[in-house]
This record gives C-alpha cells, structure tokens and sequence, in this order.
C-alpha cells in the first residue's frame, strides 16, 4: 500500500508530462513517504480527445454555464467511474488532486464524490493547487471550503504544496491548511521531478510546444521547468499576484542544472517554463541561458512567457544568449497595441519598448507569441485598431516569426488587482450576474461602448486577422472553438437579458 | 472521520374543523420524528430518498360552496426543505414525484392534496445534486 497517491485533475491544456505530480513525489519521497504519481489531466485528454463527447465535455469543464446532453454526461460520468475504480485498486492511504486551474474544479468534485462512494471514508483527499481559491457565489464561499465542508474532501492544501504535503502526511493533518510562500533558498532546494512512473508513450511526439506551431520538428517530449514563481509586475486584470504573491526565483545554474539532468535522463530536448515570465529576473536568465550555451549548446531547445523590457534592462547580449541556449519560442503578453490601456493594465511596456524586444527576436530567428485581450475596459475603438494595426504592422517584418494569440474577451477574474478596488470604482464597473457567473458580463460607467457584444465582435476580427495572415498560433479548430465559446456565451448573456427584460415586464 | 449531512424538513398543513392530516415522513425508509410538523434527520453521502406519506384524505374532506370553490380542505404542504443549511425547497417541489393512491403521478410543486407519497430523491452533498440538477441541457435555452 502507497502512502500518497498524487494526480492532476482536467481540464487542463497537456502537451507533455505535467509536472505536479512528479515533482511532489520527489519531494515526499525525500521524507521517507511511498508515492505514486498519475497524469491523469494527460491521460484524460489523449486517450479521449477523439471521442465526439469530449469537446462538450472539455467545454464544460471550462465553462460550467454551459449545459451538456444526457448523452455525454453519460460517457463522461463512466470514465469518472473508471478512474475511482482504479484509484480504488491502488487503494492509497491518501489521494492528493493537484488543480491547475478553477477549470479542474468539476472533474475534481465529481472523483471525490465517485472515490468517496466507492471508499466510504477511508481514502483520505487531498486537494490542493492555484484552481482552489475562487469565490461560488451561489454558496457565497470559496469552491475549497465548499469541498471540505461537504465532506468531499478532507484536507486543502492552499498555498505552495512542494514541502507541505509531507507534513500532511506525516502527521495526519486534515482541514485548512495554509502554507507560506517558499523563499528563494527553498525553491532553491527543490529535487528534480521524478518521472518514473509516468507512461511516456502516452503524449505526442509531434506538439512539443504550447505556443509553436512549427510541428515539423524531431520527435520527442516536452518537459516543463519551473525557474521562478511570481510575476515581477502586478498588472490590473491578471491574478498571479494573488496566487503566488511575491515574485521568487532559483539561480540560473540551479535550471540549467535541472535542464541538463532531465536531458540526460531521459533524452529530452524541448523544455517549457511553467514561470509567468522567464526574463524576470534578469540576472538567472542571463546566468541559464550561459550555463546552457555553454554545456549543451544549441543540442535543447526551450520556451515560456516573456515580458517587454526596454533595451537599457535587456541589452542584445541577452537575446544573444537566449539564441545561443536554444530559446525556441517566447509567449508575450502584450495585451494590446495602445500604450494608453498597456499604461492602465500596469504593463510598464512602452512602443519603443515593444518594438525593441519585438525587433530583436526577429534578428536571433526566436519565434514570438502575442497574447492579445479584446476590451479591456478603457480600450475604444481607436485603442483597438492600435493593436490591429500592430499587427499588420510586424506581419511583413516577422520572417513568419510572429504570431498571435487571441486570449479573450476580457474577464473581470476575482482577485486581481482591478476587482473591487479603487481602479474598479474609477472605472463604475458593473457586472451582470448570471448564474454565478459575473466574469464576462460587464460594462464600464466610463467607456459605455464597450460591451459584450462589442469586445466579441472585436476577439472574432482579431481571429480571423490571424487566420487570413496565417499568424495563428493554435491548431484552426482550437480557434474556431474559441470563437464558438464566446458567441455561445453572447448568446446566452442575450437570452438572460431577454428574460430579465420579459420578467420585469411581468412585474 | 465521515462528515455527517444534516435535513430539516418543515411542513404545513390544511386541518378541517373536525379533522387533522394524518401523515409522516421517512427519510431512506426511516421515519422520522414529527416536531411540530418539523421532520429533522441525517441524510447519508450519495443517494437519499425522502418521502411525504399521506394517508387519511376521503372524498368527504374537500368542502365547497354553491359555486363550487374550495373552502375546506384537508392537505399536507411542503413548506420548506434544507439540507445542510441550504434551502432546496424549490427543487424538492420540481423534481419530487408525488404519486397518489390511484398510481397517478400528478405535479402539484409539493401541494398533497390526494393520500399517496411525495418522494423526492436527492444525493449529498447538496451543492453537487444541485450542480447536477442545473446540468443537463434542457429545451427552455439553447446553447449549441
């Protein structure tokens, strides 16, 4: 019998071994604790993925607004009963759910509920993860201690799990447990991830990146690095600052120390940075990138997020550096086009700043992602054609270097710095709450043309822009489901208004 | 240690000057105790079943005037129904299936008017029955 076993919950985008539960089964197992780790995220997606449920499923998960058919729930609540059976027959002393996002929060429910009919009490839950800490307005708590108080759970984990979970274990902890952040020396201390008991043959060879698209490369996997955790900026709509609060890092030789490990262990050749931003600390980066350019040069290749530098903070050497360690591909996130709305997001990226960065990576061949957000609240009509304009502006220039990631239209996600803050007032925002649901249905006091309909609007031009100059970054059907989602999502907001409008007419 | 599920049931009832509903309420076969047409009871993780049994209605109990209006009657209603502090009144009264003594099931949003059982099947913990019930795709939106 194993003391912990350790999965990752769906829904979340899996190209290659998630990391989660290797790197706490290293971690543990540093304590003495037997552990097993399951992707289970990856298992779900590439053992079903060609199922005609899946995507009204996978839908769902991320949007729980939407309603499924009998049908698929049907298959969906089979592989549920599957996935308990076995965890049944491991049969751990605990099962510890990893959720990445708030978008494993229904397939986590529905195990916990299938594992606790199948166990009575006595697997012991565990959850933990960034997806845990989000407000149910239906239940006016937070989805954790929904779980814990149903009895769906026993044990939540909030906070960094790398050395708490141990200490669950250990010593037999249950409810609320909240950890502090790591510090430097202790991410620093981290063990390498132990992939042992993952099936590589389970992921694809062929979709080594989540931002390139180039999928003619070698075949192998992708394997994720962590090198910081935070973010060094602490823009408006975006809640990592929640999540990770203060931004730490581990020394540029600890990765590359870790990076030349995993390539040696397991013959892998393209990494992925889990950090919100890899150039965050400027002085790591630089001492990595060397490190690989020097012990491994050119032999791997790697990506992750970027963010826009000025060219005193990032002179060329650096882009130099990053070419010469194998830097495949940075994702930006640039947002928008308009100074004037990057200035309110707390960006801190100037034009001459972007068009620097974005020059330079042209000139080392680095490809480059920009994630883009339709309506952010001050963005009007000539802020937009400032992005669109961008774009089509770099478009010849790129070398096919540049594409685009059209993120959404914007939400107001709880916790970030804009929700319920002096800036949110500044800006008379009011939600529409639908069925819980008050992310995307906003509208601003101070910029009314900007609603619903127009920020859609405004996400499908910027897709299809993409499409027409072949600058998109994801697989067409990953886009034109993104598109499905948001005119799906318009379509319901218009039937609640609709009925809102009908019941007080009634009234 | 299993989290224990808590139920509280409140009834109202239609008494006729000389008559009183003779009723009870069980909650998985069990029938639990009638204070003050309150029906407390522990409902176990997964599925529950919990039953309004109404037993001494005759034809004779329902009065009406000249014109035909009811103006005695002798019912049972749900009023309200909580399971772990959460109101699921409404939902009990959708999605409860009221049979009478004549096999039919009639839909009377939790009104007992003919003797026969109200049950209404329901799973804990109830945030999930309720996540559940709001699911599946129905006829009234369409989003696909």
């Amino acid at each position: 019998m194993i003391d912990v076993l350790i999965v990752t919950a769906p829904f979340t985008y899996t190209l290659g071994p998630s990391m989660a539960p290797a790197l706490l089964k290293s971690c543990v197992s540093q304590q003495q604790i037997s552990a097993q780790a399951w992707d289970l995220s990856a298992e779900f997606n590439f053992e079903n993925q060609s199922n005609k449920y899946y995507s009204e499923i996978t839908a769902w998960m991320q949007q729980p607004e939407l309603k499924v058919s009998v049908e698929a729930f049907d298959w969906y609540s089979k592989l549920i009963d599957s996935y308990a059976t076995k965890i049944i027959e491991i049969f751990p002393t605990c099962l510890a759910i990893s959720c990445l996002t708030q978008n494993s929060q229904r397939f986590t429910e529905d195990l916990c509920y299938t594992v606790r009919l199948k166990s009575v009490d006595k697997i012991k839950i565990i959850i933990g993860g960034n997806g845990i800490d989000i407000i149910q307005f239906e239940y006016g708590k937070k989805w954790h201690d929904l779980m814990l108080d149903s009895g769906l759970a026993d044990c939540v984990l909030l906070g960094e799990g790398d050395y708490a979970l141990a200490k669950i274990i250990k010593n037999n902890l249950s409810g609320l447990i909240i950890e502090p952040q790591l510090s430097n020396e202790m991410l620093e201390q981290l063990p390498i991830p132990d992939y042992s008991d993952y099936n590589f043959d389970l992921y694809p060879k062929n979709k080594r990146s989540y931002w390139r698209t180039d999928k003619t490369q070698a075949a192998g996997l992708t394997f994720s690095i962590t090198a910081s955790r935070g973010c060094v900026r602490d823009c408006s709509f975006c809640d990592v600052g929640k999540i990770w609060g203060r931004y730490r890092f581990r020394s540029g030789s600890t990765v590359a120390k870790e990076i030349i490990e995993l390539y040696r262990r397991h013959s892998v050749t393209f990494f992925s940075f889990t950090d919100s931003l890899m150039n965050g600390g400027l002085k790591p980066f630089y001492e990595m990138n060397q490190i690989l350019a020097s012990d491994l040069p050119r032999v791997i290749n790697y990506e992750g997020q970027f963010i826009v530098r000025s060219k005193k903070d990032m002179p060329e050497r650096y882009f130099k550096s990053m070419y010469d360690a194998g830097c495949a591909n940075v994702s930006i996130g640039l947002e928008s086009g308009s100074e004037s709305v990057r200035n309110h997001m707390g960006k801190g990226s100037t034009d001459q700043d972007i068009d620097y960065t974005t020059g330079m990576l042209i000139k080392y061949g680095i490809e480059q992602n920009w994630n883009i957000i339709a309506g952010y609240p001050t963005e009007t009509d000539q802020d937009w054609q400032k992005t669109i304009d961008l774009i089509k502006y770099w478009h010849p220039r790129s070398n096919g270097l540049l594409k685009i990631d059209p993120i959404g239209t914007f939400l107001m996600l709880q916790n970030t710095p804009m929700v319920n803050t002096q800036m949110y007032k500044d800006l008379g925002i009011n939600t529409v709450n639908i069925e819980g649901y008050t992310e995307f249905s906003w509208v601003s006091k101070s910029n009314t043309k900007n609603t619903f309909d127009v920020r859609v609007n405004r996400f499908i031009e910027l897709c299809e822009l993409a499409k027409s100059l072949q600058m998109t970054s994801e697989d067409t059907d990953n886009l034109n489901q993104k598109i499905w989602l948001v005119k799906t999502q318009l379509e319901w907001y218009k039937n609640h208004n609709a009925k809102k409008i009908f019941s007080m007419s009634q009234n | 240690m299993q989290k224990k599920y808590s139920l509280c049931l409140k009834i109202k009832v239609m008494c006729l000057t000389d008559k009183n509903p003779e009723f009870y309420v069980r909650l998985n076969q069990i029938e639990l105790a009638n204070e003050k047409n309150q029906f407390n009871g522990y409902p176990t993780f997964g599925a529950n079943t919990l039953e309004v049994i109404f037993l001494n209605k005759s034809e004779l109990d329902t009065k009406i005037d000249k014109d035909g209006k009811i103006i005695e009657d002798l019912s049972v209603i749900i009023d309200t129904l909580t399971v772990d502090e959460i109101d699921i009144s409404n939902n009990c009264k959708q999605y409860g299936i009221y049979t009478t003594q004549n096999n039919t099931v009639e839909n009377t949003y939790g009104f007992l008017h003919k003797n026969g059982v109200f049950c209404y099947n329901f799973i804990t913990p109830i945030f999930y029955h309720l996540r559940n019930k709001n699911l599946i795709h129905n006829i009234e939106i369409q989003h696909t």
